[in-house]
């Protein structure tokens, strides 16, 4: 096929979707002249550039349906039988399109029947009076004055109306500030390079544009490419083939890893030489992706414009009367994930309108609006895409759901009794209830939702149902924003790392052999005892027969500790076994090869920042498995009480909310902060750009402080104070909202520059700030790696890190800080340390050997061991190992005065009196 | 030059093959040089636990993740474990679209070979060697076997489904 054939298939199947669209809404609202004048202009342009590219069976039909449209705008009444036939002869052309796409030619056929059928109402005697009041388009075209108005130059047919004409249809009216209709705009362009296929690009789109006016039979042989030229007007958008884009978007991904292998480098080297650059390469990066992700993205409200012609067939069909509401239809997703995810929605609206809406009678007697209503909505909320599309019909009823669940052997009469509503409903989406037979039981919902919730999970979302019994349900779906890059949890388990899809990790838990949440075997299935529910858990190493990493896990964390990632996938919660959770990272997600494509515990692979290559797990994959083992969870628990189980199971730590620079809430935590202080604005001076404020009895800079606009000086600005060494220091903020206690052991997301991770508080995703560079004494430098040091901290988890750090540097210690073993081996012989602080929450015996080391070589510094809980049995193996002391990770004073101890306790006086 | 002798030159190069030839378990096998991208060493491999025994793992090359797979265990079950004194080598092919590795345990010359030095596979070989070969080289002093890569990929695509 040529360009230029291509080009305009793709062109007419634009139009044709907006005509499919705007009809609908003209049917509604017979009156609104806007849309008619819109309609009448795109089906003119469709039938001019079909005359022109030679495709008679096209261009008759579009003139035909031309002409009854161009009767609606003489005033003639419009009808639902002329509707209907308008789009059933665009459904015709659809169909010519699409064979045209194929073969690059018309199919042979006939359009007579369409085409009398379309003159017969074209010829009707115009005159009905309701819609004769209709106003002439006077109000459009002074409305729309600046839209384009466009037709391709060629040698008229007698049956054709000739420019002038329409011209003189849409100026009948007055229209004095169109002076652009009629002389060329002097702005006209150079002539693109492929002037024809420029032409039709013009009309759908709604843009400022003025559009020079060619005269039509001025130069009735001038060249058909000159006369496209002077049409042609500047282009503020430029057509780029997705194929290009989708290229970008793979060496943009690229970029991103090599970025992240450069930061894995930095990490470890900790060289302040790269690190600036590093920092701008790394944002740049993001913007970058940022902006080719923005590039593949489109509006939701393209795969809805199909749905309204839908919904009008459907209600036309069934004798309902149904009402389509969108909102949100400018959100933008990526547009592969907008094609995955265009049937689902097709299916969903086609469900609400079929089984979900009643018959208007029905609805009357029941107390509502006799037309029912279908809502789409859109909406990108925390990093994801949430799309719902709601009905006001009857709902599902809850009891035969059960029945049928019970009927079909998917659930047995105990567990169901203790399954929420929401729970039970899921059951529809199980693939046994989209039978013909369910039809009928279940009111005829979830046909198909089996489908929808497949479709939606291979791409990484969600599917919820909320159904309110007569009055409504409604599906919501929540998806990645893209699906090439995913935040993942890096996991190793037997000595190999795996990937985790964040999207389905719940939780993280610890499991202790006596503790409350325990591992405990049943009918020899491992289970978890997790918040007094029972969860079926397995372990990876397992699953994938990997070796045992024999002897390491001699004591200890074989039986009883234990790190359990808890999914939630499809309705299912399932816990996973791993040896360590490491990090989380951005990774790109690789398709696997097809030779293991197969293999469902796998969704792809990914090359990690220092270049290793590992497997994606797919945690529905991983769950079959355990699935299959009989065990399905069914404990009944809503997400709210799990996140307040959550929030009062695991170990606290106080947390200030706060608001600054945004919407999204904040968290600082509070052991950091020195004190909440209001200052009114008009005390806030400014030195050299520097806001300042004067607190006991000195001048204290404000950071993040905005200067407000004049008026209202008496309003107060309230200021998180840290203490430096010997100083304080400000950070305003918008709101102080609150100050909670939460677990910090939740916190699994990744950290972002200026922050140290996020955790979710009453299920808001918030944000820790970093604050090592505010409570960090200022000026003090880090210690160069060969100068002599007080404290030495080994500590792999950059969110404890960046804890620790500023607490032990404002108490006035010399610090280094190692994220391995590894590097403090090398790190100890050139810096002394006075005293080693080191995390021994690490697989197998590595921390407790090196410990050992230390002890037998004499030499070296105490040792101060870290571990989330301090149990007896631990203490006792640091004692045999020759810790100097085992403080629990969240016990600050704990470790302080342990340091202290060490250190002669000269700080210990210091810091509290920062504290 | 006659007819018939151009005929025979025209013959010949239709019936030339270039063979990069590489030795497994002893063997020597030739693969064809068309389907042949590239020679590389793996330095650090990533398993694929519960994947099919032949495939060896999965390397990052230059940035594209490559799936190893182990042609001893395709033709004819490993029977040594591989010696791993030094790093193994592996030969990048295409096969749809997709860049596979195979190991080796030796990479050698390519060889120009004609049609007339060779002979179908006997028929006392094994059922995967009569599958995923085209045909024996008969060489000064050993034997070649030329592989069918298009078979062996595809048949283990077949047996992986």
């Amino acid at each position: 096929m040529d360009d230029l054939l291509k080009d305009f298939v793709v062109e007419t199947s634009e139009h044709l979707d907006i005509v499919d669209a705007e009809l609908v809404r003209f049917e509604r609202d017979p009156n609104n002249s806007a849309t008619l004048a819109l309609i009448f202009r795109l089906v003119h342009t469709i039938k001019g550039t079909c005359g022109f590219l030679g495709l008679p069976r096209l261009e008759h039909l579009a003139h035909a349906g031309e002409d009854v449209i161009s009767g609606f705008r003489d005033g003639k009444p419009v009808t639902a039988p002329a509707v209907t036939m308008i789009l059933k002869t665009i459904d015709r052309i659809k169909g010519i399109i699409a064979e045209l796409e194929r073969s690059g030619s018309e199919p042979e056929g006939d359009d007579e029947d369409l085409v009398q059928a379309l003159r017969a109402l074209a010829n009707e005697p115009a005159g009905a009076p309701a819609l004769a009041a209709a106003p002439p388009p006077t109000a459009t075209i002074e409305s729309k004055g600046n839209l384009s108005f466009q037709i391709l130059e060629r040698p008229l047919r007698e049956d054709e109306v000739t420019l002038d004409e329409l011209e003189r249809a849409f100026r009948d009216a007055p229209g004095p500030e169109m002076p652009s209709f009629v002389e060329p705009a002097p702005v006209a362009p150079p002539p693109p390079p492929a002037p024809v296929a420029e032409a039709p690009k013009e009309a759908p789109r709604k843009e400022k544009k003025a559009a020079p006016k060619v005269e039509a039979k001025a130069e009735p042989e001038a060249s058909e490419a000159q006369a496209s030229n002077e049409n042609s007007v500047s282009k503020q958008s430029v057509r780029v083939a997705v194929g290009t884009l989708d290229r970008l978007m793979t060496m943009v991904s690229e970029l991103v890893l090599t970025r992240n292998q450069l930061l894995e480098i930095a990490r470890q080297r900790d060289d302040a030489d790269f690190k600036s650059p590093l920092q701008r390469l790394s944002h740049i990066t993001a913007e970058l992706q940022d902006g080719v992700m923005q590039t593949r993205m489109q509006p939701i409200g393209s795969a809805w414009t199909k749905l309204s012609r839908v919904v009008r067939d459907l209600s036309e069909e069934l004798g309902k009367k149904i009402e389509l509401i969108q909102s949100g239809a400018e959100t933008e997703i990526d547009r592969q994930l907008l094609e995955m995810i265009k049937d689902p929605l097709l299916h969903m609206v086609r469900n609400a309108a079929d089984h979900g809406l009643e018959m208007p009678d029905e609805r009357v007697a029941a107390g509502k609006p006799a037309h029912g209503t279908i809502h789409l909505r859109a909406a990108q909320e925390s990093g994801y895409i949430i799309v719902e599309v709601s009905d006001d019909g009857r709902g599902i009823d809850v009891d035969r759901v059960k029945a049928k669940a019970l009927r079909n052997g998917l659930s047995t009469e105990a567990d169901i009794a203790r399954m929420s509503d929401e729970q039970i409903l899921r059951f529809v989406m199980e693939p046994g209830f989209s039978t013909a037979a369910a039809v009928t039981n279940i009111s005829g919902r979830g046909v198909g939702l089996d489908v929808v919730r497949s479709h939606v999970e291979q791409v990484g979302g969600i599917v919820d149902l909320r159904s309110r019994a007569g009055r409504g349900l409604t599906v919501t779906i929540k998806l990645p924003l893209t699906l090439a890059i995913a935040s993942a949890l890096i996991v190793e388990a037997a000595g190999q790392r795996f990937a985790i899809p964040q999207i389905s990790v719940a939780e993280l838990v610890r499991t202790q052999e006596s503790g409350e949440v325990r591992i405990e075997t049943l009918n020899g299935q491992a289970t978890l005892r997790l918040r007094q529910r029972l969860l079926p858990v397995v372990d990876v190493a397992d699953v994938l027969n990997l070796p045992r990493q024999g002897g390491s896990l001699a004591t200890g964390n074989q039986a009883d500790d234990r790190l359990v990632v808890v999914c939630h996938v499809g309705g299912h919660r399932f816990g996973i076994i791993v040896d360590s959770i490491l990090h989380t990272e951005e990774i790109v997600v690789k398709p696997i090869s097809s030779k293991l494509r197969h293999m469902s515990v796998y969704s792809g692979a990914t090359i990690l920042g220092d270049g290793s290559v590992i497997l994606i797990l797919e945690p529905a994959g991983v769950a079959r498995s355990v699935m299959e083992n009989g065990t399905r969870e069914t404990a009944a628990q809503s997400e709210a009480e799990l996140a307040a189980e959550l929030m009062a199971s695991a170990e606290r730590s106080l947390l200030l909310l706060f608001r600054a620079g945004g919407a999204n809430l904040k968290a600082i935590p509070l052991a950091f902060i020195g004190r909440l202080e209001e200052f009114e604005h008009a005390k806030i001076e400014d030195t050299g750009g520097r806001a300042v404020v004067q607190y006991q009895g000195r001048l204290m800079p404000i950071l993040g402080y905005q200067p407000q606009a004049g008026f209202d000086l008496e309003a107060r600005q309230p200021v998180l104070v840290f203490h430096q060494q010997d100083r304080e220091i400000g950070m305003a903020v918008d709101e102080i909202v609150d100050v909670v206690e939460v677990s910090i052991q939740i916190d699994t997301s990744h950290a972002t520059p200026g922050t140290v991770g996020a955790t979710i508080i009453d299920g808001k995703a918030v944000e820790i700030v970093d604050v090592s560079d505010l409570v960090a004494p200022e000026g003090q430098e880090k210690p160069a790696a060969d100068e002599q040091v007080d404290v030495m901290v080994i500590e792999s988890s950059e969110f404890f890190r960046a804890l620790f750090a500023p607490l032990l540097q404002n108490a006035g210690y010399r610090i280094a800080v190692l994220p391995s073993l590894q590097a403090a081996r090398a790190a100890i012989a050139r810096q002394k340390p006075s005293v080693i602080v080191m995390d021994l929450d690490q697989p197998g015996d590595e921390g407790f050997s090196f410990v050992r080391e230390l002890a037998e070589d004499g030499t070296s510094p105490p040792v101060i061991g870290l571990v989330s809980r301090a149990g007896p049995r631990l203490i006792e193996k640091g004692k045999v190992a020759g810790l100097y002391d085992l403080v629990g990770k969240f016990d600050r004073q704990g470790l302080m005065s342990s340091v202290g101890d060490v250190l002669g306790g000269y700080s210990t006086t210091q810091w509290g009196a920062a504290a | 030059m006659s007819a018939e002798q151009r005929m025979r030159r025209d013959m010949s190069i239709v019936d030339e093959i270039q063979l990069v030839s590489v030795r497994i378990e002893g063997q020597l096998i030739g693969l064809p040089i068309t389907s042949v991208r590239d020679v590389f060493s793996i330095t650090s491999m990533t398993p694929v636990p519960k994947a099919d025994r032949a495939v060896a793992g999965l390397v990052n090359l230059r940035g594209h993740i490559v799936t190893i797979l182990d042609l001893g265990y395709l033709l004819n079950s490993r029977r040594t474990e591989r010696q791993s004194e030094q790093e193994p080598m592996a030969v990048g092919v295409e096969w749809l679209g997709e860049v596979f590795g195979l190991v080796v345990d030796e990479i050698g010359d390519v060889l120009s070979l004609s049609g007339d030095s060779s002979e179908p596979m006997p028929a006392n070989m094994g059922t995967n060697w009569a599958r995923f070969t085209r045909r024996v080289h008969k060489l000064e002093r050993e034997l070649m076997i030329e592989i069918d890569l298009h078979a062996l990929l595809e048949t283990m695509s077949l047996q992986a489904a």
